[in-house]
């Protein structure tokens, strides 16, 4: 699969929007997964094995949201502190300074 | 147009089992969905964890830099969450990923859409619970979708072990996209997982799903810019060929044609009088690949997955050499892979612009990833499910319809009692299946059909190749030539023998028995090696020449340079070309066994020429060149040998083929000949052959008297120079004033 190429000049902070993105739709994929399991629960003829896989792989995407949704706060916090720094550079030099 | 989807036979999982399927087989498109997203989420994740930005900031500030880092780290190798996801990232990360897979991680991402795979294998087993009570499936389901490849190859084995090769492969064929998919998902090849994912999700594949071979890699061996030749049918065929344009009959068609790499082009007068054409291609013919033909199993993948292929190149050539005019509307049917070659051309928008392609009906063909680029035509496919070809797409029973990407196709995919493959995947059993069980659906496909459905009024076959083959005999042949006239008829000159076997012997002669032979030239000088001078006895046996066929038995003297003789002439002039060549052969007796060669003999070549009975033969290592004497009575049958050199012609070692220079006389000059040969030579330095003459009858044959004269009767030559294999042509002696 392709995946949009990250580029040098991104901002710290695109890279904090790209993973909430990401933890959003692993919690969509949870709510979806859980649906399924809900329609095949009782009917006749789905295999025993359906719904709980479903279920457990439903959990999953929960627990994978939310280690998402950590990492992009991490990254939200680093970008925060780079960004900082790159002001204070910028503060520090002298009026001309290249 | 309504997609519309029959049975052969009532499903077996009784009432409400159709329902149940449905359902599973939406299921897992949501489910496939989901997979989907998730696989981003990681990939996207695992760019950022890679990216040169966080790298480099992360240098500047380590404490919140590496924490990030950590923290993506464990989001994507959480056991309980994205599983072991850097696979989806790049460069670095992704060989880590694949090293990951390789020693047995899963992502999650992969292990949903195994889930999506396996319901829609669910989806088939509820249609279809007979599959799933057969013990050797379910061994291979269970080891298929627990990732155990031993297991996996293991239970396959007992299948087919128990119940043969043919049917253990229908058996499997239901859930065979659905089994790949699995397995490329699951095992520890990440080269394969791509094809996996294109099966989860309903994509065209782009490469094997058992290794990963990329499409590309394996259609490089279906090589060849493609060729047609118009051929005609056999007189049984001719009346076999259906006269009215029918679904029925245009499947017998190609049922006719079988699979030797012929199609047929047909022009049929509709109810509306207006005339249309139709193109019929069979599939690919069982076993190797041939590298004459583009219906073999090399050019089936070709044409699955490039949409250019060497069938598709000699279905366009033979329609241009047919004449089809611009515009013109066009059905195509097709088996197998000439049902993929015809949908590769409906696909062709250059085809779409030239002709109105109307109809397209394949049977058996796997042509779910393919799509008509002009979207007015109509498309039917009819595919049983026990038939393990139309599966090679990635598409099996438990797609259905649900991930079908062609909502408006008419698809018959059915399951019948038989489930024996290759039979079923027979076009003969399609049709039997067609007249019984699906007579709803042949209705309906020939209704759609009606413009087609009239009186046929022409039909060609061509002959497809992978390659256009060269004129015979090129290049050596590809000469201009000329008609000379001789009394038994115009000859081409130069002469062409495109198929010959020679043999010439050389025997070591004292030079006094020669000098009769030449007695008519003295000025002519036998070429001398040591005390003795070179006499060759030639035999041929010319299968096809321009001239017609003939033998021919030649006795010659090899002479020196005409003008300037110098000893030893014979060795120093051996490698130089025939037209700088001084040195030749003296023919001077001639047997052939036609009185055209005779002709030529005497009047191109000024040959003492004979019409004689000669019967030569190489087998193997084996000579047989005998001068015959005909039979008293009028049949003229072979009589008892007047000379015969037989033998084994022992050890050889290969030689190149060296052009002859030909010497004859007419009464005032002398004519130069050359002939330019082509082939493998081989030298025997130590025959075990032996020349004979037997006393009797035919002792005026010149041929029989010369050999006798310069002793040869009972002689064992020098060495022997055959081509089994020998091609060559010859021009018109050219008159020399000696």
């Amino acid at each position: 699969m392709t995946v949009d190429a990250v580029r040098d000049e991104e901002d710290l902070s695109a890279h904090e929007d790209r993973l909430r993105a990401g933890a959003e739709a692993l919690a969509a994929a949870e709510r979806r997964l859980l649906a399924q399991a809900a329609a095949l629960e009782g009917r006749p003829g789905v295999p025993d094995w359906c719904v709980p896989t479903l279920r457990r792989q439903a959990e999953s995407c929960r627990v994978a949201a939310e280690d998402m949704g950590d990492a992009a706060a991490v990254v939200g916090r680093h970008a925060a502190r780079s960004g900082a720094g790159r002001a204070g550079v910028r503060a520090a030099a002298p009026p001309g300074a290249a | 147009m309504a997609s519309h989807h029959h049975a052969g036979a009532a499903h077996s999982g009784g009432p409400g089992a159709a329902e149940t399927a449905r359902l599973l087989r939406e299921a897992a498109l949501e489910v496939s969905r989901c997979a989907v997203e998730i696989r981003g989420a990681a990939a996207r994740a695992g760019a950022v964890l890679g990216s040169s930005p966080l790298a480099r900031s992360s240098l500047r500030h380590p404490r919140t830099g590496l924490a990030a880092q950590w923290s993506l780290v464990r989001a994507l190798t959480s056991a309980s969450g994205l599983g072991f996801a850097l696979s989806g990232g790049d460069g670095v990360l992704r060989r880590v990923g694949q090293a990951g897979e390789l020693c047995g991680r899963e992502s999650l991402a992969n292990r949903v859409a195994v889930t999506s795979l396996r319901m829609r294998a669910a989806a088939v087993l509820a249609e279809h619970p007979e599959l799933g009570r057969d013990p050797g499936m379910r061994r291979l389901m269970d080891a298929v979708t627990g990732d155990r490849d031993v297991e996996a190859l293991r239970a396959l084995r007992a299948l087919l072990r128990d119940k043969g090769a043919e049917r253990a492969m229908s058996t499997v064929a239901p859930l065979f996209a659905e089994l790949s998919a699995i397995r490329a998902l699951l095992d520890e090849n990440p080269l394969n997982d791509e094809v996996g994912w294109q099966i989860a999700t309903g994509e065209a594949l782009h490469a094997d799903p058992w290794l990963g071979i990329s499409a590309r890699h394996l259609a490089a061996f279906d090589a060849g810019e493609g060729a047609a030749v118009a051929v005609p049918l056999d007189d049984e065929e001719r009346r076999s060929l259906a006269t009215e344009g029918s679904l029925m009959g245009f499947l017998g068609n190609i049922d006719l044609l079988r699979t030797d790499g012929r199609i047929l082009i047909q022009d049929v007068r509709g109810p509306d009088g207006v005339v249309r054409h139709v193109l019929q291609a069979p599939g690919m013919a069982p076993g190797k690949p041939r590298n004459d033909s583009p219906q073999d199993f090399v050019g089936a993948w070709s044409n699955l997955f490039d949409p250019e292929s060497p069938y598709t190149r000699g279905i366009l050539l033979a329609i241009d050499e047919y004449g089809l005019p611009a515009g013109a509307e066009i059905a195509l049917v097709g088996h197998s892979e000439g049902g993929i070659a015809l949908m590769n051309l409906a696909q062709n928008s250059a085809f779409c612009r030239r002709f109105r392609v109307t109809h397209m009906v394949a049977v058996g063909s796997p042509i779910d990833n393919k799509k008509p680029a002009d979207p007015r035509t109509w498309v039917a496919s009819v595919t049983n499910q026990h038939d393990l070809v139309p599966t090679l797409d990635g598409r099996g029973a438990g797609s259905g319809s649900v991930f079908t990407p062609h909502p408006d196709w008419y698809e018959v995919d059915y399951i019948d009692s038989s489930h024996e493959f290759p039979l079923c995947h027979s076009l003969g059993k399609y049709m039997g299946n067609l007249e019984a069980e699906l007579a709803g659906a042949r209705r309906d496909i020939d209704k759609a059909l009606t413009p087609y459905r009239g009186p046929v009024l022409r039909s060609q076959v061509y002959q497809l190749k992978d390659r256009a083959n060269p004129p015979q005999g090129y290049p050596l042949m590809a000469v201009p030539v000329a008609p000379v006239a001789t009394s038994a008829g115009p000859v081409e000159v130069p002469v062409r023998y495109y198929d010959s076997t020679a043999a010439v012997a050389f025997f070591a002669v004292d030079p006094d028995r020669v000098a009769g032979l030449l007695s008519d030239a003295s000025w002519m000088s036998p070429s001398r090696v040591g005390r003795r001078v070179l006499v060759a006895l030639s035999a041929y046996e010319h299968r096809c020449v321009s001239l017609g066929p003939y033998n021919e038995l030649s006795l010659a003297v090899l002479v020196n340079d005409l003008w300037r003789p110098r000893a030893h002439d014979v060795l120093r002039e051996l490698l130089r070309r025939a037209d700088t060549r001084r040195t030749g052969r003296q023919v001077t007796a001639l047997a052939v066994t036609t009185p055209e060669a005779e002709a030529a003999g005497r009047e191109l070549w000024g040959q003492p020429a004979t019409t004689a009975l000669v019967d030569v033969r190489l087998t193997g290592n084996r000579l047989h060149a005998v001068l015959s004497a005909p039979a008293p009575g009028p049949g003229g049958e072979a009589g008892g040998p007047l000379l015969s050199l037989t033998g084994d012609l022992g050890p050889y070692v290969p030689a190149p083929h060296v052009d002859s220079v030909l010497y004859g006389r007419t009464a005032d000059a002398t004519l130069r000949s050359m002939v330019h040969c082509a082939g493998r030579q081989r030298f025997h330095a130590a025959p075990r052959l032996r020349l004979r003459c037997p006393t009797g009858p035919g002792e005026e044959e010149p041929l029989v008297r010369q050999a006798r004269a310069l002793g040869l009767d009972g002689a064992r030559p020098l060495c022997v120079l055959s081509a089994p294999v020998y091609q060559a042509r010859r021009g018109a002696g050219a008159p020399l004033p000696r």
